[in-house]
C-alpha cells in the first residue's frame, strides 16, 4: 500500500513538484543563511585562527577578542611566573592604516608578534620565509592583502614590495594562507617592538599575552592558574563553538548578545521556515482534499485508518526527504564558491544540516497532520453519496 | 435435488432497522423498520427513487455505517456487524465485501493492474500476489489488453469493468454496487451488467445492487422495492413471477 501511496503522490506532477519546490525554497534558506551567519560569527574570531597560541591572556574586563583593553608590558613578566606556564609572549593587535605607493590608504589588522620565539605567527606560509620577519622593516601579508594592498588592479603584491604603516616603511618577505577577518582588513605580521613603532603611542600597548601550559598540566588548569595569579582574565583558544571558557565562544557570543546580526538572520530563517509550512501545508492539504474520494473507496473497502494515516506520513516524509536533499544540494552549489573564494562567510557546523532536516520533518508531520485529521474523520460511507 | 431458493444462505439479514441523521428538530428517519434478507447465489436488486434511502441502507450493509442506537439486527455472513468494534468491521469488509461504485473510484494515477490490486493489498498480501491475481481478474473481464492503462486512458465502460475486476479480486462473499450503470451509455450499461452478471454470479456469493435503471432489471433475481425509507415489495424474479408492472418503469431521479 505504501508503493501505491508513493505512485498517487508521484502521479500527482503539479502538487508534487509544488510541494517539492516548496520544500527545497524552505531548506535553502533555513540551511544557507544559518551557515552564512555562522561564517560570520567565525570571522569574528578569525583572529584566534590566524595567531594560534593555547592560552589568550587579556585584561579582566575583555569579553571578544577585536576589542582588547590594553595590559602592561610587565603583565607579560606575571604570566610567564605562574608556574604551570611553559611560555608567555607579548601580542599586540590593533587596526591600521597602510600607505600605498600610490597615496591610497588601506585599513589593516597589524599583529605584532614575539621576535624571539614568533609565537603568534601564521601557520600556514604560501610564498617567502617566515624567520625574515625578523629583518629590519619586515612584514607579513596575508592573501587577501596580496589582492588588497595591489597598487594596480590586477598585479599583486609579491615578496620585496613596499609599502607605509603611519609613515614608517614595511616590505613583504613572506605570505601567509589565513582566514578573512570580521572587519575585512588583511593580516599584516610584524614584530611586537615594530607593531609598537607603527602604532600611536599610548601608555599602554600591550594588546594579550599568548601563553601555554607546561608539559603535564591541562589547559583549562593553566587558565585557572593565571586567573587566580595574576587577576587578569585568560581564555582557552580551542576553536569556533568549543564550548565554555574559550575566547572563540566568548567572542561569538559577545557578538550575538550585542549586534543584531542573530536576528537579521533568524528573521530569514524563520520566513523559509514559515513559508516552507505555508506552501507545504497549504498543498498537501488540497493533496488530501483531492484524494478525499479515493481515501474513502479505500476505506470503505477495508483500509484501516492507520494504514491511509501511513500513507499520507510515508507521502509527506517522502517529500520532505526529497525536497531536503535537493535543497541540500542547492545550499552545496552555494558554499563551494563561497568556501573557494573566503567570501561570502559560509561555515556549516554539523549540526546544522540535522537540525533542518528536523524542522523539514517536522513541516511535512505537520502537514501530513492536517490530512489525517480530515482522514480520520472521514465516513467510509460518503463514497456511495456520488 | 437442488436447494430451494428459501433454503439458500443468507449474506445479509437485517430485522427491524432504522437509521436517522440530525438532531432533535431537524431529526430526519431515512430508515424505517427495514427487514430484508439478501441470499448467496442471488443478484438482489434495491430499486427506488431518490431520497428513499438505498444508499443509506447499503452502507449499513456495508458496515460503513451506523444504523440509530439500540435499532434492530444487522447480520452478514451471520456475524452481528452491529456488535463488532469498529477495526473487526473494517477487516470483515476488506475479506468479505468487494465494491463496485456508481463514479467507479478507480484512483487516477495508479495502473489497471495496480488499481485491481488494491483489495488484495489491503488484506496484505504481496504485491507480487495481488497484481497476478489482478492481471487473471482483468482478463476475465476482458481487459487483458489495457492492464498498464490508467484510468483516464479508458472509457467509461472500461473504467466499470476494471471497477468490477477491482471488486472480484479477492473473492468475497457480497459485492455490494452502487448505481454501477449510472455513469454508462443505454449500450455500455448492458454490456458491463451483462458482464457482471456472468463473472460475479457464484453459489456462494451474494450480490447487491442499488439501482435506478430497468433495463437492467432482467439480471435480478429478486428485486425489493423502497420508499420513503421502507421496503414495500419483494418481488422474486423468475418465470413464473415476471417483472411487475409497478417495477418495470425503473425509477428517475
Amino acid at each position: 500500500m505504501l508503493r501505491l501511496a508513493l505512485k498517487m503522490l508521484f502521479g500527482d506532477t503539479g502538487k508534487f513538484l509544488m510541494l517539492v519546490a516548496g520544500l527545497i525554497f524552505a531548506t535553502f534558506l533555513m540551511a544557507q543563511q544559518m551557515a552564512v551567519f555562522c561564517g560570520l560569527m567565525s570571522w569574528t574570531a578569525a583572529t584566534l585562527k590566524n595567531v594560534p597560541a593555547p592560552i589568550w591572556v587579556v585584561e579582566s574586563k575583555v569579553d571578544q577578542v577585536n576589542e582588547t583593553n590594553p595590559l602592561l608590558d610587565t603583565d607579560v613578566a606575571r604570566v610567564r611566573s605562574v608556574d604551570s606556564v611553559a611560555w608567555a609572549a607579548p601580542l599586540f593587535s590593533g587596526i591600521q592604516r597602510v600607505r600605498l605607493e600610490n597615496g591610497s590608504f588601506k585599513i589593516i589588522q597589524l599583529i605584532g608578534i614575539d621576535a624571539t620565539t614568533l609565537a603568534g605567527a601564521p601557520v600556514k606560509i604560501i610564498e617567502g620565509n617566515l624567520a625574515d620577519l625578523r629583518l629590519p622593516h619586515a612584514v607579513v601579508i596575508d592573501d587577501l592583502a596580496v589582492t588588497r594592498l595591489a597598487q594596480i588592479k590586477g598585479q599583486p603584491v609579491k615578496l620585496g614590495d613596499m609599502f607605509e604603516i603611519n609613515d614608517q616603511e614595511a616590505r613583504v618577505v613572506a605570505i601567509a594562507d589565513t582566514m578573512k577577518s570580521f572587519t575585512g582588513g588583511p593580516y599584516i605580521w610584524t614584530t611586537y617592538e615594530r607593531a609598537l613603532q607603527y602604532s600611536p603611542a599610548q601608555r599602554k600597548m600591550l594588546s594579550a599575552v599568548l601563553a601555554a601550559p607546561r608539559e603535564g598540566v591541562s589547559e583549562a588548569q593553566c587558565v585557572a592558574d593565571i586567573e587566580a595569579e595574576t587577576g587578569l582574565k585568560a581564555f582557552l583558544n580551542r576553536g569556533f563553538a568549543s564550548g565554555e571558557g574559550d575566547f572563540n565562544y566568548s567572542t561569538v557570543w559577545w557578538y550575538i548578545r550585542n549586534t543584531g546580526i542573530p536576528f537579521s538572520f533568524g528573521i530569514t530563517v524563520v520566513i523559509g521556515f514559515i513559508v516552507g509550512m505555508a506552501i507545504s501545508c497549504q498543498t498537501f492539504y488540497s493533496f488530501v482534499l483531492d484524494h478525499m474520494k479515493h481515501l474513502g473507496a479505500l476505506k470503505a473497502m477495508g483500509a484501516s485508518t492507520w494504514m491511509l494515516c501511513l500513507m499520507l506520513l510515508t507521502q509527506a516524509f517522502t517529500v520532505g526527504l526529497i525536497g531536503f536533499g535537493i535543497g541540500m544540494f542547492f545550499t552545496a552549489q552555494f558554499a563551494f564558491p563561497a568556501l573557494a573564494h573566503e567570501e561570502p562567510p559560509f561555515y556549516m557546523p554539523e549540526i546544522v544540516p540535522f537540525a533542518v532536516l528536523g524542522v523539514i520533518l517536522l513541516i511535512c508531520a505537520f502537514s501530513a497532520l492536517l490530512g489525517i485529521w480530515r482522514v480520520a474523520r472521514l465516513e467510509p460511507a460518503m463514497v456511495f453519496r456520488g | 435435488m437442488p436447494a430451494s431458493k428459501s433454503d439458500a444462505t443468507l449474506a445479509a439479514r437485517l430485522r427491524n432497522v432504522n437509521k436517522s441523521f440530525g438532531d432533535g428538530g431537524s431529526r430526519l428517519q431515512v430508515l424505517k423498520d427495514i427487514n430484508l434478507e439478501v441470499r448467496c447465489g442471488d443478484i438482489t436488486m434495491l430499486v427506488g427513487p431518490s431520497g428513499c434511502g438505498k444508499t443509506t441502507l447499503i452502507s449499513i450493509i456495508a458496515g460503513t455505517l451506523k444504523v440509530d442506537d439500540g435499532s434492530g439486527e444487522v447480520s452478514i455472513f451471520d456475524q452481528d456487524l452491529l456488535k463488532m468494534r469498529q477495526a473487526a468491521t473494517t477487516k470483515f469488509r476488506s475479506t468479505n465485501i468487494g465494491f463496485i461504485f456508481q463514479s467507479f473510484n478507480l484512483i487516477p494515477t495508479l495502473t489497471c493492474v495496480e488499481n485491481v490490486s488494491v483489495p488484495l493489498l489491503i488484506q496484505g498480501k504481496s504485491t507480487r500476489y495481488a497484481e497476478k491475481k489482478a492481471r487473471e481478474m482483468l482478463e476475465q473481464v476482458g481487459m487483458a489488453d489495457r492492464m498498464k492503462h490508467r484510468p483516464t486512458q479508458l472509457s467509461g465502460g472500461q473504467q466499470q469493468r476494471v471497477a468490477i475486476a477491482r471488486a472480484l479480486v479477492h473473492d468475497p462473499r457480497l459485492i455490494i454496487c452502487d448505481e454501477p450503470t449510472a455513469a454508462l451509455d443505454a449500450k455500455n450499461g448492458t454490456l458491463v451488467m451483462d458482464l457482471f452478471a456472468n463473472v460475479a454470479r457464484s453459489p456462494d456469493r451474494a450480490v447487491l445492487i442499488v439501482t435506478h435503471d430497468n433495463r437492467i432489471f432482467t439480471h435480478a433475481d429478486r428485486i425489493a422495492a423502497m420508499d420513503d425509507g421502507r421496503i414495500i415489495e419483494v418481488h422474486d424474479m423468475d418465470e413464473t413471477h415476471p417483472l411487475p408492472e409497478n417495477l418495470s418503469h425503473g425509477f428517475h431521479s
